[in-house]
């Protein structure tokens, strides 16, 4: 039908598609670790060093800031990779979570 | 529990037998943090979502994994070394860590018994019936977490305050 326009209209489906594997590859996602009263500050310190591959110094730094701030950010990531890292923190019994990065 | 020997990836510690017997008996309470305690994030609306689901399984399959390497560790007779009073054991760098995990596991779980107490926000602990050694095991739990982690990294910090982190 010569003249007819079609507008191209993704169904839905493939807009959920889309949408998740922008998130699974934009580093939309904060990895955050919270203070609790329980979790030896040494043994944090160790958890950070272990997971994140850091350096003593700094996984001191985020690990203070933990106890005094409240929480700290440890890193900025994608959907896949927020999560993985919040599993590793959680297996170790830190209070960890991850937060979608609200402009 | 003393650190006699490290070497490369193997750690020998000393232990007398009341510690022997205090750490298998704590290593024998995994776990104790409830599944449910586990949050992917803190958003309301995503409690029932996939990704907290997997994340439950993963922990699941941790703790099954982690039971099982507790049982043998504490059911063999070759691993504790008697010698003297004292007992000698050797735990390699990947057992450390898990140990370490396990033990804080204790440690977090009775805390959750007790309420989740906080002396900074005025909260004391909750003392229910059946748990009446959840404050005990908090602290034994801390002091073997405190000897594997100053074999790993040297003298750490004992202050009580030097805690609360995480």
């Amino acid at each position: 039908m010569p003249g007819t326009a079609t507008p191209e209209v993704l169904p839905d489906i493939g807009q959920d598609e889309q949408s998740r594997s922008r998130d699974a590859l934009e580093p939309g996602y904060l990895v955050i670790c919270w203070n609790d009263p329980v979790n030896l500050m040494v043994y944090v310190t160790h958890v950070f060093q272990v997971v994140f591959g850091w350096l003593r110094q700094k996984a001191e730094r985020h690990m203070l800031q933990v106890h005094h701030e409240g929480k700290s950010i440890l890193t900025r990531e994608s959907l896949e990779r927020a999560e993985f890292y919040v599993h590793q923190l959680q297996k170790y019994g830190l209070h960890a979570t991850m937060e979608r990065d609200e402009p | 529990m003393t650190l006699v020997n490290a070497e490369g990836e193997n750690y020998q510690f000393r232990l007398s037998r009341a510690e022997r017997a205090v750490l298998c008996a704590l290593l024998k309470k995994y776990p104790l943090i409830p599944l449910s305690h586990h949050r992917l994030t803190r958003a309301p609306a995503a409690q029932e979502s996939a990704n907290q689901m997997l994340l439950e399984e993963v922990m699941s399959s941790q703790r099954t994994d982690f039971k099982e390497r507790v049982r043998q560790l504490v059911s063999s007779r070759e691993r504790f070394q008697p010698e003297a009073n004292l007992f000698r054991v050797t735990f390699s760098r990947e057992e450390m860590e898990w140990l370490l995990q396990v033990l804080n596991d204790v440690r977090v779980g009775s805390w959750i018994l007790l309420g989740c107490p906080d002396p900074d926000e005025g909260r004391p602990p909750r003392r229910l019936p059946g748990h009446d050694r959840a404050e005990v095991d908090m602290e034994l739990a801390a002091h073997f977490e405190w000897r594997l982690l100053e074999a790993l990294h040297g003298p750490v910090d004992h202050d009580p305050d030097a805690r609360h982190s995480g």
